[in-house]
């Protein structure tokens, strides 16, 4: 007889269940999904940063032996409704101005990659070879590259019927802000820029479409959101909802927030899917990723902070410019990352008094598109080394600043209207420093300087989202907050769960099993996960912003809780016990009365009750095992603290610069699985060096993009980055059932301070500031020369 | 990002019928060696390659090893269709030509290390790449054949520009030769790249004879910094004669910063590369001192 043992999977690093299949090869992505009779798109695209399409020969292409189908912008626009609906439109007040968007650019062009034919053959070779043949008449127009630019009166409009090139202004903030400057001892105030850079996922986008007058539409795309992508896709397509399913491959190769949007591609694989009556295949090609996807960041930052001379921050000022692209995707038509930074811009300190005027400018550059570390990474720039700065211009320690100026209580809610659930900010820091020695690198740096070595030290905070409710996710978005999951329990004893969210690499197979296995009582392999497909999953919103250890996984909870209730009642039933139901432990796949440890029913017998033998089950009782929750956190949202520091070399000569340690503190309440986290918190700052020193999208005055392939596009491999030290310093939230927070998201955020402040202690010289990204050797070498 | 159409692959086991195919196809014609260059150059459809000659089965190609010319000269051939890796770890190379490893050992990654070919390599004549700088220091000789014969270049005549060559639409690299060192003779190179295993910002290559530590000869180069690797002739002028301390390697070092010319791109400005010659000029010549002092080249 098995012992009464609660077998506790949450919080155990075990290995992902999904690995075996990734490793085997046999990994199932959208590159692998083709359809009998699928046809392939290849799309010509601007060679021009802004230019009026004069005309368009397509007849050769369309000769060309092998080819179905050649399209043009028109045709596709008179098919569907501008794709911007209202569904996918933000709504975060300020003034907003919207661009008519269709999948095609039908007489004119706005950056160098904009969509212009549709090329359509039996296979993808001949589909690129016609789409050389396309003959396209062009006439430039001036191109806007630069944001500040385009923020002039006299400048042309890149959309025609606008007042002017801004997509959204808006204020943000509270408090007594000219109080606040008034009183201070100090006020700092610098330029902090940002540049345009973000992620580049190894698989590209793709999708796959397919169409019959009976069963409609059916889209594979590696979406974050299938379910909103469905919803959209309805609208502007005008099919019926119950004709367009959209399914999510179960592997999708990395999404960073680029795979969040609805772009105009995924519009025009459908309405050709319709228009053909064939299947239609698109694969991004590599080229066309890095032209379109992955660019953000890309924030002008004209930060003031008010000062007392004890180095508390009293009040904040901030003007930020970002440059948008061209502002035509659909959820977040590129502004909505800028307004994150701005929103959650005071990061993990308490400063009352905020004014912050965002201005997103549109350019001749592609959409910005969400990337981990959403809006905030060059806002985390501006504010943690801005602090640094302020450390440096009084005289006092960076950390007792830090220190100072940290969000101390809980609940907190900041100045721009963000809620701080729970937390220990402060004993997270004071972590920091302890696992750094910070005294004694002081003191090893003082030396080393004796023997010509530059050693420096340096930190940064990042409260980062971890989900975001309904209260505030449906302004931003359009969409609720609420993480969904249905539980069941199959005739075999086997539980099923579907998850409404559709994960790119999070390890959800994992995760929420380990979390439903507790519940249950039950072994992990005894769960499966289902996801992707909109026509089996419940509504939610998608895998993005740390939503999945938050809201998904707690929902799978309380469908497991709310199942729980029935299968207590069967068991006292069948046990023949008059119970209270909560009597119940669940353990090695069985049900234990509390009571006696002998009354025992096993799992798999109530699930043969429940649904094959119904006239067993308590009278009146219903059949089956399924329960679905939805969950919604207590509290507008939920933010997880990360502390990072770093230890650098600098050479003085070149600029260059070694990152001796690298340690990041961490809390994500309760980790579900600390392997998980830990592989989150190094992917992340890998990302985040890769962002702060070698990544960076540039075009040159024509607008034309020089990084188009990862030759150019230099992202670091694992030679390029230290060693990452991980500490947990978890404090559980009391706002999830099982304290847990999303850990992932917003790990590269606090990089670029860090480094910048371990770089600018290393130097220690009066005046010595990084005040742009990136902070490459030879950027370094020029502030440092510059100053002289 | 799919080649255009390829009418025609061949993959000849000899190297006379790899010449035949080079003498009827010409510049229709691409040599498929390693890959690692051509295959990225026709996804991008910037090399239009209606026929390809597959020469990995060609066995005249893979020489690899010490030989003794006619003229008794003992020289390292190294056959075209030698892999990266080889030249980065082979126990001839580390022992008697280190800074051929040097080289070798940081292109790309382990992938393309095992795929690509020294010969594939020079013959694309990409000035920021690793292998053309210590051929030119080693003074090698490259020895191309065709149907009408062969011609032998020293690897400076080699070299014309930016992915530019002596080389005729029918020939084909059939090996190189790099000479036994002098006794006292030391080589290095360093490249410095953006990201691990990049093409060079800039990088440097230096030989020097010692001889009661007085420098007998030295060859120099520099890679990445303008469309052909540049021959520091008035640095190696300075070193001939010298002897050599410290303080003259790092007056060689400030010759070489003044002499180089360099240009500007997107990796970095024209004065920031000349910052970083300076800053590891130095090292490389002291590195070759010091392994000229070991007796290795």
């Amino acid at each position: 007889m098995t012992t009464v043992s609660e077998t506790k999977w949450v919080g155990r690093a075990i290995r992902r269940r999904e690995d075996p299949r990734l490793l085997a090869g046999k990994g199932k992505y959208i590159g692998d999904i083709t359809l009998p009779g699928t046809t392939y798109v290849h799309l010509v695209r601007s060679t021009h940063a802004h230019a009026r399409i004069r005309n368009i020969d397509t007849t050769k292409a369309e000769n060309y032996p092998g080819v179905v189908a050649v399209v043009t912008g028109e045709e596709v626009a008179a098919a569907m409704k501008p794709m911007l609906v209202p569904s996918i439109i933000p709504r975060l007040g300020g003034e907003l101005q919207i661009p008519t968007v269709y999948p095609l650019a039908i007489d004119k062009v706005l950056w160098v990659g904009d969509p212009i034919v549709a090329i359509i053959a039996e296979n993808k070779y001949i589909a690129e070879d016609a789409a050389q043949l396309v003959e396209i008449e062009y006439e430039p127009l001036p191109v806007l590259e630069d944001p500040e630019e385009a923020l002039k009166s006299d400048s042309p409009k890149i959309h025609e019927d606008w007042k002017s090139n801004v997509l959204w202004h808006g204020e943000l903030g509270d408090g007594d802000v000219e109080k606040a400057f008034r009183e201070a001892d100090y006020i700092l105030s610098e330029r902090f820029y940002g540049h345009r850079t973000g992620c580049a996922p190894l698989e590209t986008r793709g999708a796959v479409a397919s169409y019959d007058d009976f069963t409609g539409l059916t889209l594979y795309i590696n979406s974050q959101r299938p379910h909103i992508l469905r919803m959209a896709l309805s609208q502007i397509l005008n099919i019926p909802h119950d004709k367009v399913r959209v399914i999510a491959p179960k592997d999708v190769g990395g999404a960073f927030g680029t795979k969040a949007p609805i772009y105009r591609e995924d519009l025009l694989i459908c309405y050709l899917a319709m228009k053909l009556k064939r299947p239609v295949k698109w694969i991004e090609n590599r080229m066309e990723s890095l032209m379109t996807i992955g660019q953000e960041r890309d924030q002008i930052h004209y930060l003031e902070l008010a000062v007392r001379k004890d180095g508390k921050i009293l009040g904040l000022r901030d003007r930020i410019i970002a440059d948008v692209g061209d502002g035509r995707t659909g959820v977040y038509l590129g502004f909505v990352m800028p307004w994150l930074g701005a929103a959650y811009l005071t990061n993990a300190f308490d400063i009352p008094n905020v004014h912050i005027d965002l201005s997103c400018v549109v350019t001749n550059k592609p959409c910005l598109s969400p990337s981990r570390a959403f809006g905030e990474f060059p806002a985390r720039f501006a504010m943690d080394y801005a602090l640094h700065l302020v450390a440096r211009e009084l005289n006092l320690d960076p950390r007792d600043v830090f220190e100072k100026n940290i969000i101390k209580k809980f609940p907190y809610v900041t100045a721009t209207g963000i809620t701080h659930d729970s937390g220990d900010y402060v004993g997270a820091f004071k972590t920091l420093l302890e696992a750094l020695d910070y005294d004694r690198v002081k003191q090893e740096q003082k030396e080393a300087r004796k023997n010509g070595r530059l050693i420096g030290v340096g930190f940064a905070m990042g409260a980062e989202m971890s989900g975001i409710g309904s209260q505030v996710f449906v302004a931003m978005e359009n969409q609720p907050g609420y993480g969904s999951a249905t539980v069941k329990i199959d005739t075999h004893g086997m539980v099923q769960v579907l998850e409404g969210d559709s994960p790119q690499g999070q390890g959800h197979e994992t995760t929420i099993a380990q979390a439903v296995a507790d519940e249950l009582g039950v072994n992990i392999d005894d769960i499966y996960i289902s996801y992707g497909d909109t026509f089996a999953t419940p509504f939610a919103s998608g895998t993005l912003g740390n939503r999945g250890a938050s809201y998904t996984v707690s929902a799978a909870v309380l469908a497991c809780r709310k199942l729980k209730t029935k299968i207590q009642k069967i068991a006292a039933y069948l046990l023949g016990i008059e119970s209270d139901s909560e009597e119940f432990i669940f353990a090695n796949r069985e049900v234990i009365w509390k009571k006696d440890n002998s009354k025992r029913v096993s799992l798999d017998d109530i699930a043969d009750v429940a649904i094959m033998a119904p006239t067993k089950l308590p009278p009146g009782m219903e059949a089956g095992l399924e329960a679905t929750a939805y969950f919604e956190a207590n509290i507008a949202s939920m933010l997880s603290i990360g502390v990072h520091g770093a230890v650098v070399e600098v050479n003085p000569k070149t600029g260059d610069y070694k990152i001796l340690r690298y340690v990041v503190v961490d809390d994500c309440g309760v980790p579900i699985n600390p392997m998980l986290v830990r592989g989150q918190v190094h992917g992340g700052v890998v990302m985040g060096i890769g962002n702060t020193r070698y990544e960076k999208y540039i075009y040159d005055e024509a607008g034309q993009p020089l990084c188009t392939t990862l030759m150019e596009y230099h992202m670091p491999s694992a030679a390029d980055v230290p060693d990452i030290e991980v500490i947990e310093y978890n404090v559980p939230t009391p706002y999830t059932p099982l304290g847990t927070k999303g850990k992932g998201e917003g790990v590269p955020g606090p990089v670029p301070a860090t480094l910048a402040s371990a770089i600018t202690d290393a130097i220690d010289r009066p005046g010595f500031k990084l005040l742009n990204l990136p902070l490459t050797p030879e950027s370094i070498w020029r502030a440092l020369n510059e100053d002289k | 990002m799919y080649p255009a159409p390829i009418s025609e692959y061949f993959a000849p086991s000899t190297l006379e019928e790899c010449l035949d195919l080079l003498d009827q196809y010409g510049n229709q014609a691409k040599i498929l060696a390693g890959g690692q260059s051509l295959i990225p150059l026709l996804k991008l459809r910037m090399a239009d390659a209606p026929i390809i000659i597959d020469i990995n089965r060609v066995i005249e190609l893979q020489e690899f090893g010490e030989k003794f010319l006619e003229s008794g000269n003992r020289v390292l051939r190294i056959g075209a269709l030698t892999r990266h890796k080889t030249l980065a770890s082979h126990p001839l190379v580390l022992s008697k030509y280190p800074i051929i490893s040097d080289a070798a050992k940081y292109i790309g990654d382990v992938q393309i290390r095992n795929r690509g070919t020294i010969g594939g390599s020079l013959v694309h004549a990409d000035p920021a790449a690793d292998l053309p700088v210590p051929i030119l220091v080693l003074d090698s000789t490259l020895r191309l054949v065709s149907k009408d014969g062969e011609r032998t270049f020293s690897a400076d005549e080699f070299f014309l520009g930016l992915m530019m060559t002596v080389i005729e639409p029918n020939e084909i690299l059939a090996h190189i030769d790099i000479p036994s060192p002098q006794p006292g003779t030391g080589a290095a190179y360093y490249k410095y790249s953006a990201v691990f295993g990049d093409f060079a910002i800039i990088s440097i290559g230096a030989r020097i004879t010692l001889q009661d530590g007085i420098c007998q000869s030295s060859r120099i180069y520099l890679g990445g910094v303008n469309p052909r690797p540049q021959r520091a002739v008035e640095t190696e002028e300075f070193l001939n004669g010298k002897t050599i301390t410290s303080e003259i390697l790092q007056k060689a070092t400030d010759v070489m910063v003044e002499e180089v010319i360099v240009e500007s791109d997107m990796r970095a400005s024209d004065t920031f590369r000349k910052v970083l010659l300076k800053q590891y000029g130095f090292d490389v010549l002291s590195k070759a001192v010091q392994r000229a002092k070991e007796e290795q080249i």
